[in-house]
């Protein structure tokens, strides 16, 4: 493993996405949205018709939520539930993110057939796989990350035009989010778009199948806006750990698939 | 050089590659010839520890391609140019080249001194900045080759190098493996291309799963056919034909309309007699030349014996 050679794929790689229209679209176009839809059509509403809401729902919602205290009034405790509820929705973004651009990558270089070249040079397979997974995964956490400070900006924004006091999503549940769960989430997606790019040649196959990956986390999200049950910081941590166990099986089968034998003569 | 033992490769239960045995010399080209599906590809792929031989292994200026510490070496060694030109088409002709530059460890102070150098040598210089997805078929074959020469290799492997390319650019390629090869690098060029093969290899093996037949072309025509010289004479009769077939030097003698093509043992040697002869025979001599056989007829002729 060599890190001017891992540092020399990245910077392909980034050259490459930079020029993809595609991809690039979809690093700026979902965080934007994400960041702007959900405070617009979730938090803005609750802040400027608090009427809408009755005390029932805020009782049910301080019960589960979190760090809520019985004193919060029913807006606050409806805007912390919203932002509490909707980072899974926002989980979806270092799952999808990553899958985009690898498929790119992966299956991209397999239809152009720059893989052979590639692997005819001195550079180990390890040292590929992580230029290319850094290469999807940084840009889609900043992405993620970027996404979610906006998030918390405009929640403020709205919070402190409507109600005149600032409130913001539980910083804490949020950093676990961010700092465990998103990483491990990217890099399983990484993995998996490697697993079924070595047997589907389109980069739009690749991402579809590892768009599985959403509908957990799609579960998830809407089980708790039905208000059933409430993602805490240790359910969190149990879940990233959880995911980190798969990212290792995940690697494990990645590996064994880009090898310079099993790419050239069984890949289809 | 490269020095191939028992060289096999299977996949399942087809024996693509078999037992190759080979011996290629510094500064040589040699040529591999053989059909689609012939194992070439299969065999290039070991050579360069990309596949693992199933049996038999090779040696690369000593070191050997199924030993994993060795394997890095040897990438590091070789230069390959693939079937398909491989490159980035969205990067720069300038981008593509830095990229491998930096892969195959070439100084930082060297990179742009090589790659400005090799892409003046391919004429494209001027559109170093464009992408290379809008060059022809022959720009981006001759951008394959300054890739796989950017780090100076001491043995390249040639995969199909003029496919697809027009004369004046093939003509170009070749010239320029003539060029590497005046360098002291040894080639190994597989090719479909027969009059290539002929032109500019030193020696060629054929094959199909295994080595049909390795020589230098001269040596294999002259194996195969013997020296053959055509005499064309004004009227050939019977008994014409009769006569010098009886000659002690003339081996073998078939006629195609008032051409008599004979295979004697030393032309130089036999020539004049056979005029003699000729002559004391009556026959009126109008043109006497050596026959040669092409690369095609002696490839034909390997092949057909092997099926």
């Amino acid at each position: 493993m060599t890190f001017s050679k891992i540092m020399a794929i990245m910077e392909k790689e980034f050259d490459e996405i930079m020029k993809n229209k595609m991809i690039m679209g979809s690093i700026f176009l979902l965080p934007l949205l994400f960041s702007i839809i959900i405070p617009a059509a979730m938090i803005a509403p609750i802040a400027f018709e608090p009427s809408a809401f009755s005390q029932n729902d805020t009782i049910k919602y301080v019960g589960m939520l979190p760090g809520a205290v019985a004193s919060d009034s029913p807006q606050v405790v409806m805007i912390k539930f919203f932002t509490a509820a909707v980072m899974p929705l926002f989980m979806m973004l270092p799952a999808m993110l990553p899958a985009v651009i690898s498929a790119y990558s992966i299956i991209g270089e397999k239809r152009n057939r720059t893989l052979e070249p590639l692997l005819a040079a001195p550079v180990t397979e390890y040292d590929i796989m992580i230029g290319k997974t850094l290469s999807a995964i940084i840009p889609a956490l900043l992405a993620t990350w970027i996404s979610a400070l906006l998030l918390f900006g405009s929640t403020a924004l709205i919070t402190s035009m409507a109600m005149h006091v600032v409130v913001l999503p539980d910083p804490i549940l949020w950093a676990t989010g961010m700092l465990i769960t998103a990483p491990a989430l990217s890099f399983l997606a990484i993995m998996f778009t490697i697993i079924v790019s070595s047997r589907v040649n389109d980069p739009r196959v690749a991402q579809q199948l590892s768009a599985l990956l959403i509908i957990p986390i799609m579960g998830v999200f809407f089980v708790e806006i039905a208000g059933l049950i409430m993602l805490d910081v240790r359910t969190i941590i149990i879940l990233s750990v959880f995911l980190i166990a798969l990212d290792a099986v995940a690697l494990r089968v990645g590996k064994a698939l880009f090898e310079r034998e099993e790419i050239l003569t069984r890949w289809k | 050089m490269i020095e191939l033992k028992g060289l096999s490769r299977s996949f399942g239960k087809n024996r693509v590659v078999d037992n190759i045995n080979l011996t290629i010399n510094q500064g040589e080209v040699f040529g591999f010839l053989g059909p689609n599906g012939a194992g070439k590809t299969t065999t290039v792929r070991m050579l360069a520890c990309l596949i693992r031989p199933s049996e038999g292994t090779a040696l690369i200026d000593g070191l050997d391609i199924r030993k994993e510490r060795d394997a890095m070496q040897i990438r590091q060694k070789i230069g390959m140019l693939t079937e398909s030109p491989g490159l980035y088409d969205t990067l720069s002709a300038n981008r593509n080249l830095e990229f491998y530059a930096k892969l195959y460890d070439v100084p930082e102070a060297k990179r742009k001194e090589r790659i400005e150098y090799y892409l003046k040598m391919m004429g494209l210089w001027e559109r170093r900045n464009e992408p290379v997805g809008g060059f022809s078929k022959g720009m981006k074959q001759k951008m394959a080759i300054a890739r796989c020469l950017i780090h100076e290799p001491k043995v390249l492997f040639l995969d199909e190098p003029t496919s697809g390319l027009d004369p004046e650019a093939s003509r170009v390629v070749r010239d320029f493996i003539l060029e590497l090869k005046g360098e002291g690098r040894t080639i190994f060029l597989c090719t479909h291309n027969l009059d290539e093969a002929d032109r500019i290899c030193d020696r060629i093996g054929i094959m199909k799963s295994t080595i049909l037949g390795v020589d230098e072309p001269s040596r294999l025509k002259n194996e195969l056919y013997g020296r053959t010289i055509a005499v064309q004479v004004k009227q050939v009769t019977p008994a014409l034909v009769e006569s010098v077939k009886a000659l002690g030097f003339v081996k073998d003698l078939s006629s195609d309309g008032n051409t008599l093509i004979i295979t004697v043992g030393t032309p130089e040697q036999d020539n004049p007699a056979l005029v003699r002869a000729l002559v004391s025979l009556g026959a009126d001599v109008q043109f006497i030349y050596e026959r040669k056989h092409s690369l095609e007829e002696v490839y034909f002729k390997i092949m057909g014996a092997a099926k």
